[in-house]
């Protein structure tokens, strides 16, 4: 009897996987090209996949594949975490999975070095995008001119606060390159405003607590503190909360990166001044475009780097058709 | 196992008595029951197999990468094995991971030369600083797991506690001592190139580390008296102590003992991923304790499985990594792994249940 179970039992649980998966698959399992014309595949790995700033890209993505027509472009990404050790194995599937391409937006410097190397040496082309690696070997890198975001949400500050006062900036680690970048340019520009008064940055290590507890101290110990800049979605919140707590809504003004939904409905709400918007659409939409130009053979044209734009989105503008781009819609 | 009365056949003539010594044939089927994980897993890649692009899959080097990204969890499974079958449970080794891994990093850049240097990628003196880098991640691992061991028996508090406690500390502590980010430079190549991306004999290095952990552990826990003095502790903690076994004192070495697991985890992390942070190890607690419990090892304690962790350490890899080949969303890829982890959970119960029956 219990012999009978256990085969059974083995013929089951194998069975019951095939039909877990397959029912989960959907239109999983990809078809074999058409033989009328080349059909591309494209894999876009995401830093992390429940994002809203890579789901957007990806909307630009699939927005210029349907365009070019015979591109497909897949999404993967751990919806996880932002790291090495989460993003590695996927990248293995897309590699595994020998597309024509493969963008990628890295999320360690140095880590995604050799599995990258690997892919090339597997003959798939690949190129970052928003992040980068220290070693040239990918073909290009499209990523948001950060330098100039911080030299954008410095000139929106002082707008926003009137010309003259203190500003303070929180960051949120030491060392990732977005965000020094974005510490730079804001610190650069600011050197042009003589009437306006820089106190620094402070980290908060991706803690939203620990920005509130942060700015909380920046404006007991600096009554005359006038705007404050965030550099990312959790500083931000964390700035928003310790702002109101201190009834300052109105008197400290915050410029924060990044619109996506929850940001934009902040900013309409008025709890922020302005928001810095990358364009992840449209880095989606050249990181497709110059995988096909490579992939096609038109490879002398592609420069090393593409720098995309940002845009200053104000209770102003945010509802203007041109600006509306920009934000992101995941 | 307790002994179960039969009340059905209270009052019948005595049945003949099942022969002890079990045929040939029922040792094989016996063993078959208890591999059936290990069908399961050849099912998955199976399955695999069959439903993607020929090529993709099964190839030599999609499996080694799938055993290079498995090779860490391993080692973290086999220490938890350890702990899990004295019916304890350490939920701090993520963090005793990254704090030895910094630990170790750190002298690693500090030794190879100066910060200038090691920023601009030279490292001088790496000869001698990843040997002692290695060796600081592995005294760094075992100094928290005696932490823990020691907390756990002294303080008499119950070892979830101290282990979130202390998986809270190391994590902090590791921020700290680096500032909240990554290391200020990747570790030097004489750990990454030659030894992470290393192969011997066409296998990444790691993947051998991982293997050779793997067989002394399986031999320690069935043959040793280590093992069998875990076993004994988990099934029946004050029976042990009434035998005259020192009880603390293994289970301090217990808990020493996945930290120092962690410890080589943490050389093979740095080694394998260049640096290191916070976040990538919030969660490795969940992964190991994940593959011990598919494996096989009872959450109360006193039966266990080193093979059994291995494998249960390979089906969530194996499962991730196919179902990208297969593009399945990377949404639906957690909802299939956390059911497939059920699953094999459910069936094992069932299968423990009716072979005690």
């Amino acid at each position: 009897m219990s012999r009978r179970l256990i085969v059974s039992l083995v013929a089951l649980t194998v069975v019951a996987a095939a039909l877990a998966s397959s029912a989960a698959l959907g239109a999983g399992a990809a078809k074999a090209p058409t033989a009328q014309k080349a059909n591309y595949t494209i894999y876009l790995v995401a830093g992390i996949a429940s994002d809203a700033f890579y789901l957007t890209m990806n909307k630009g993505a699939q927005a210029e594949a349907k365009k070019l027509g015979n591109v497909k472009v897949v999404f993967t990404g751990s919806p996880a975490a932002f790291s090495p050790n989460t993003q590695i194995p996927y990248l293995n599937g897309a590699i595994a999975r020998k597309p024509n391409a493969i963008l990628i937006a890295p999320t360690d410097k140095t880590a995604l070095i050799a599995p990258i190397q690997r892919a090339i040496n597997a003959g798939i082309p690949v190129a970052t995008v928003d992040t980068f690696i220290t070693k040239p070997i990918a073909f290009t890198n499209i990523s948001t001119d950060n330098l100039a975001g911080g030299r954008a949400a410095a000139d929106a500050l002082v707008k926003a606060i009137g010309g003259s006062g203190d500003v303070a900036a929180i960051s949120v680690n030491p060392g990732i390159s977005t965000t020094d970048q974005r510490a730079q340019g804001f610190a650069q520009e600011l050197k042009k405003y003589p009437k306006v008064h820089y106190l620094g940055i402070q980290y908060c290590n991706d803690d939203q607590t620990k920005a509130s507890n942060q700015t909380s101290a920046l404006i007991s110990a600096h009554p005359n503190l006038k705007g404050i800049f965030a550099m990312n979605v959790v500083s931000g919140n964390g700035v928003t909360t310790a702002v109101k707590a201190k009834g300052k809504s109105g008197v400290v003004k915050l410029v924060e990166f990044d619109a996506g939904p929850p940001q934009v409905q902040a900013l309409k709400a008025g709890t922020i001044d302005a928001l810095v918007a990358q364009y992840p659409y449209g880095i989606g939409q050249q990181g497709v475009f110059e995988a096909y130009q490579y992939i096609t053979g038109h490879k002398a044209g592609i420069a090393k780097h593409y720098g995309t734009g940002s845009a200053i989105i104000t209770r102003a503008n945010v509802n203007n058709p041109a600006y509306k781009k920009y934000l992101y819609t995941p | 196992m307790a002994v179960t009365e039969d009340q059905s056949t209270a009052g019948q003539a005595p049945q003949a008595p099942e022969p002890r010594r079990g045929s040939t044939r029922d040792r094989i089927l016996g063993a078959l029951g208890r591999s059936w994980l290990f069908f399961f897993l050849l099912g998955l890649v199976a399955f695999f197999w069959l439903t993607t692009p020929s090529g993709t899959f099964l190839t030599w080097s999609n499996l080694e990468q799938i055993a290079l990204s498995t090779s860490e969890v391993i080692l973290l499974a086999i220490g938890e094995t350890f702990v899990i079958v004295t019916a304890g449970i350490d939920l701090s080794i993520g963090g005793i991971l990254f704090f030895s891994a910094v630990c170790g990093g750190e002298v690693m850049l500090h030794l190879s030369g100066t910060s200038a240097q090691t920023i601009n990628g030279e490292y001088p003196h790496s000869a001698y600083a990843v040997p002692i880098g290695i060796v600081v991640c592995i005294a760094a691992g075992t100094l928290w797991g005696l932490v823990n061991g020691t907390l756990i028996t002294r303080l008499r508090l119950p070892p979830f506690i101290v282990t979130l406690g202390t998986l809270a500390i190391t994590l902090g502590l590791g921020d700290l001592i680096d500032g909240g980010s990554y290391l200020p430079a990747p570790v030097p190549p004489d750990l990454t190139t030659r030894f992470g991306s290393g192969k011997i004999f066409g296998l990444y290095a790691p993947i051998y580390v991982a293997a050779v952990f793997l067989l002394i552990a399986h031999l320690f826990f069935r043959y040793a008296r280590f093992g069998r003095y875990t076993a004994a502790v988990g099934s029946n903690e004050e029976g042990t102590r009434r035998t005259g076994i020192n009880v603390d004192r293994h289970i301090v070495k217990v808990y020493a003992l996945a930290g120092f697991c962690a410890g080589v985890a943490a050389v093979l992390d740095l080694a394998i991923y260049t640096n290191t942070t916070s976040v990538s190890h919030q969660t490795d607690n969940l992964n190991a304790i994940g593959a011990v419990v598919i494996g096989g090892t009872s959450l109360f304690g006193g039966v266990g499985t080193i093979i059994g962790s291995a494998i249960g350490a390979f089906i969530p890899t194996v499962l991730q990594n196919g179902l990208v080949i297969k593009d399945v969303s990377p949404f639906w890829q957690e909802v299939v792994v956390g059911a497939t982890i059920i699953l094999a959970v459910y069936l094992d119960q069932l299968r423990r249940r009716r072979s005690n029956n």
